[in-house]
């Protein structure tokens, strides 16, 4: 992988994992299980907040943070688990795009090998 | 802005920096800088940083291109705030219509090739995730683009995925065109750091 690329990933990475694991007004665990829910695996989220990923995922524009309120969410733990949700599946992107490039870096022979063979 | 705790609930700092912005734009501030100076610890600081060396880093991709793929996401995301401010700095740099021309049809577009095969690469990636194999980035490859080139595309996308969401899901307001078009003068001169 180019060394710009390596770079933007950790800045993305950084972001992810502010969003995940620093301290906040939610819990950690919550907000991974708001990821795992993004990333489509199994979790045992409240419904509302399921709901609420499926609308970040797939119709962002009627996410309805007045059902979050409703259900006893502050703005500031509303604020949280959005912006995990949401950068989670901007992650999910970066992983798909990217993985192209990480296999064909993989499947490159060290210079040392590529003379050996060559 | 939905949300009524990122209407006030800045520091002192960041209300100042808001009040700037807001005599700046002559308007409402942006809504994207209430959650970028909101907690900027748990995201507008990373986020913000890897906005600034992504659309204005040391790229071999011209920042009116870098600009043009980020309103090509938010096109195809159908988010009108960020659409909105990356179209026009496009537009500053490489002309309205050329980024018009390539954000209606990249296919056709008068962009050079690298350009418009990268934008049909990020509009695919954002709308169809599942759908992006090697062969696509292989195709870029061939048509000469670097891992870094593709890279930035990817980032692209990744970030712009995400912030479209952001903006909409906590409904930011769009402030007018020639609001945005004085934020987007700031944000070529002095960059996206908050």
């Amino acid at each position: 992988m180019g060394e710009l690329t390596d770079k933007l990933t950790r800045l993305a990475t950084d972001t992810l994992e502010a969003v995940t694991a620093s301290e906040g007004e939610t819990e950690k665990t919550l907000r991974a299980d708001i990821e795992a829910q993004v990333r489509g695996r199994a979790t045992s989220l409240d419904p509302v907040l399921a709901k609420m990923v499926d609308q970040v995922k797939n119709d962002p524009a009627n996410t309805d943070l007045e059902a979050l309120k409703s259900a006893g969410y502050t703005d500031d733990q509303v604020f949280e688990l959005i912006l995990v949700a949401a950068t989670t599946e901007g992650i999910i992107r970066m992983e798909r795009g990217l993985a192209p490039l990480s296999d064909a870096a993989a499947s490159k022979p060290e210079p040392e090998q590529a003379r050996a063979d060559g | 802005m939905k949300l009524k705790k990122l209407e006030t609930g800045q520091g002192l700092v960041a209300k100042l920096k808001l009040g700037a912005a807001g005599l700046l734009m002559r308007e409402r501030p942006a809504d994207i800088l209430r959650v970028l100076l909101y907690r900027p610890k748990f995201f507008g600081k990373p986020f913000s940083e890897w906005t600034q060396e992504l659309l204005r880093g040391h790229s071999s991709w011209s920042v009116g291109e870098r600009e043009l793929m980020a309103a090509m996401v938010s096109r195809t995301n159908e988010c009108k705030f960020c659409l909105s401010a990356h179209s026009q700095m496009a537009a500053k740099m490489m002309g309205e219509e050329t980024v018009a021309g390539a954000l209606d049809d990249w296919e056709t577009s008068g962009v050079r090739e690298e350009l418009r095969l990268a934008l049909g690469f990020v509009q695919q990636l954002t709308r169809d995730p599942e759908s992006v194999g090697p062969e696509h980035v292989r195709r870029l490859e061939a048509a000469g683009l670097t891992e870094d080139e593709i890279g930035t595309a990817v980032h692209i996308v990744a970030q712009f995925c995400a912030i479209n969401r952001i903006a909409d899901a906590m409904g930011f307001q769009v402030p007018s065109a020639v609001a945005f078009g004085r934020m987007g003068a700031a944000l070529l001169k002095h960059g996206y750091r908050v």
